[in-house]
């Protein structure tokens, strides 16, 4: 009788598990076979496709950008018809389970077995440096997206950082609190963690600079559920500088707003209070400024195509800055493969992505020579839009800066 | 004096909701010997079930009868399908329910995408009362309205009932209250589920506070462990002394010494299983 029972526990589970894999998107193929015989003839490079390697968090704390991850790098490469300068463009994506030892591991199996050609991603700040320190070993282009340390560029020449530093996002938002917010104290409330503080630090540097004072920090450990206790230990200010996950940051902002509390609340990075949190804040978060790359609502020609096309596509709440990243990388890395008229050999493409210039979707984006990228801040303040949703609109811009908080 | 008021409020509707989480616990612990690792992605769900259908009929209370039920059938296919053929196998029961929290938090990724909600408050409750310069939000109190009657109504079915007597017997020895006669497993089955709603109405009531995301299981459960071993298992009093003590001093905690707060609570923690291994109110068992 126990018998039968495993047996049908077993049969049920795997019948579940299959059901659930064949469901869900699945990035991981399987590892391919080993390199043929040195004696066995090579296929002609034109014949070898190109093969993007991307990073992904569609498990784990970060899966809230996956899916538009995902969907982005497949538009991305739809639009060029999964081919460029004569080959056939191959994309394969990896989920890191924002883990930084899933991270690296993945990324070992699509430098070693998979060898690709690029490495784009990953997004979370742990997992960028654990995946950084093992490709700063390798020959293969890694390209980063958001924003990391600035001492993840010293891992390796082959590491890019086109979406800048935390340091350096940080730094605009610190400016504007006090220049243009007019405020003169700050309290600083981030997620404890790595890059928690990087995201607030700047800030925090340029408000002293500049004559502020930060009269709290209030660390938040990851996870939390009840801010409570430390909205109340939260002394009065002329403004709340704040950086959380996703998650965490929709929490922390309705937490904020329900205590009754009146203290200016500016985000660090605006895209991790996302489109749909908004929706549901409704109009209690109007007035919260935030800092980003990017917002929908940029007025130009290749932004409005981007957003038509892609929301007609995949929806709107998949439109998001984190996902666009992945769309930014895929077309920078690709333009560098039209440079070198699809010679993806190492040297070759860095050299080629070093000199990349193009215009994206969040403007102007290019490379310093030491591979910090150059681009747009925007500042934008929780507005009801003229369609009636809640969303970011811009209202300034930082243009054409190397995303780093200057020295 | 205000700051401590608010802060003593704030660690008592934590604790509502701690107390939500894990009197369910504790009961299919106690009373089932079942370890349910899944307890913390069943209140997920619950949050994601009731949210839904507050949403679409507009009435908190469907929403937070549509979590216990919805909870309930749940609980119900998964004492029936696996776990009363797992008594006292700890080992087997660890590995299923972690195996569900996968399950679990993919279904709901896989129905409601990968976003965080925060489900909204009654209109009634959705203000705040000032105290003193602060505001305390109203749901709050609701928070700790609902945690009070709940532990009533629970310490009335255990302290007051038959069926409350049958349930104590059975946790002190299973089998000579099957011998005379109570229908153990049937009992086991109804404390299970009744468990489980509970923890999916607390996930419900808990989201226009501390929202609701799939990744969410993990810290719930943990959460949820460490109030149970506090207070002890199996009993309501225990999961409620257990509830207050951490959501309070948890709180204080982080408001007055904010550098440790990540691991005051796991001090605590480790403070009471040195001085009462069985928990504060929990029975050596034989």
């Amino acid at each position: 009788m126990k018998r039968n029972y495993l047996i049908i526990l077993a049969i049920l589970t795997t019948i579940i598990f299959v059901v659930v894999s064949c469901a869900s998107p699945s990035p991981t193929p399987a590892p391919k076979p080993a390199a043929p015989p040195a004696t066995a003839p090579t296929a002609p490079a034109a014949e070898t496709p190109i093969k993007i390697g991307a990073l992904i968090s569609l498990t784990g704390a970060g899966q809230i950008v996956g899916p538009s991850q995902k969907a982005n790098l497949e538009y991305a490469l739809e639009q060029i018809g999964s081919q460029v300068a004569g080959r056939k463009v191959q994309l394969i994506m990896e989920d890191d389970a924002t883990d930084p030892a899933t991270g690296i591991d993945k990324a070992k199996k699509l430098v070693q077995f998979d060898k690709v050609d690029v490495i784009l991603g990953p997004i979370h700040g742990a997992v960028g440096a654990g995946v950084a320190n093992y490709m700063g070993s390798t020959t293969t282009p890694l390209v980063l997206w958001r924003e990391k340390p600035i001492d993840v560029l010293k891992l390796g020449k082959n590491i890019f950082l086109p979406f800048g530093t935390e340091d350096g996002l940080s730094y605009y938002v610190g400016l504007y609190a006090y220049d243009k917010l007019g405020s003169k104290t700050a309290i600083v409330v981030y997620e404890d963690f790595l890059a928690g503080v990087n995201m607030t630090q700047g800030a925090a540097k340029i408000f002293e600079k500049k004559g502020g004072t930060i009269t709290q920090k209030v660390p938040v450990p990851p996870n939390t559920m009840d801010f409570s206790p430390f909205l109340s230990s939260m002394k009065q200010a002329d403004c709340v500088i704040y950086w959380f996950t996703p998650p965490l940051a929709q929490r922390f902002t309705a937490q904020y707003i329900a205590s009754g509390m009146k203290m200016p609340l500016v985000l660090v990075l605006a895209p991790q209070l996302t489109s749909k949190g908004l929706a549901e804040m409704g109009e209690k978060a109007v007035g919260i400024v935030g800092a980003s790359h990017y917002s929908y609502l940029i007025d130009t020609a290749i932004n409005k195509a981007y957003v038509d096309s892609f929301t007609k596509k995949y929806g709107f709440n998949l439109l998001m800055e984190q996902g666009l990243d992945c769309y930014i990388t895929f077309n920078m890395f690709l333009e560098a493969v039209k440079a070198t008229n699809g010679d993806t050999s190492s040297a070759k493409i860095i050299d080629a992505l070093q000199k990349v210039k193009r215009d994206t979707p969040a403007g102007m984006v290019a490379f310093t020579p030491e591979r910090l990228g150059i681009g747009d801040y925007y500042l934008s303040k929780i507005s009801k839009i003229e369609d009636g949703s809640i969303n970011w609109k811009v209202f300034d811009k930082y243009s054409q800066v190397p995303l780093d908080s200057p020295k | 004096m205000e700051l401590i008021l608010t802060n003593l409020l704030n660690g008592i509707s934590y604790a509502s909701i701690l107390f939500l989480i894990a009197s369910g616990m504790s009961l299919i612990f106690g009373v089932m010997g079942i370890l349910n690792l899944a307890h913390g992605a069943l209140y997920m769900l619950g949050a994601f079930i009731g949210i839904t259908a507050a949403a679409v009929t507009h009435n908190f209370l469907i929403g937070a009868v549509s979590a216990a039920i919805g909870l309930g059938i749940v609980g119900l296919i998964l004492n029936y399908l696996f776990l009363s053929r797992l008594y006292k196998q700890f080992s087997e029961q660890a590995l299923l329910t972690l195996g569900l929290v996968y399950i679990f938090s993919n279904v709901v990724t896989w129905i409601w995408g990968p976003w965080s909600v925060m489900g909204e408050m009654p209109g009634a409750l959705s203000g705040s009362i000032p105290i003193g310069s602060r505001n305390f939000p109203i749901y709050r109190f609701g928070l700790i309205a609902v945690g009070l009657v709940l532990f009533v109504g629970l310490w009335w079915l255990q302290n007051k009932t038959r069926v409350g007597a049958s349930i104590r017997a059975g946790m002190d020895n299973k089998d000579m209250t099957m011998a005379l006669g109570v229908n153990y497993l049937m009992l086991s089955m109804a404390i299970f589920i009744l468990g489980v709603a509970m923890g999916g109405m607390a996930g419900f009531l808990g989201a226009p506070i501390v929202g609701a995301d799939p990744a969410m299981s993990m810290g719930i459960l943990l959460m949820a462990m460490i109030v149970v071993v506090v207070g002890g298992l199996g009993n309501v009093q225990g999961a409620l002394i257990g509830s207050l003590i951490i959501g309070v001093f948890d709180t204080f905690g982080k408001a007055y010494f904010m550098d440790f707060a990540m691991f005051l609570v796991y001090l605590i923690f480790i403070i009471v299983l040195m001085v009462r291994p069985n928990g504060l109110l929990g029975k050596k068992r034989i």
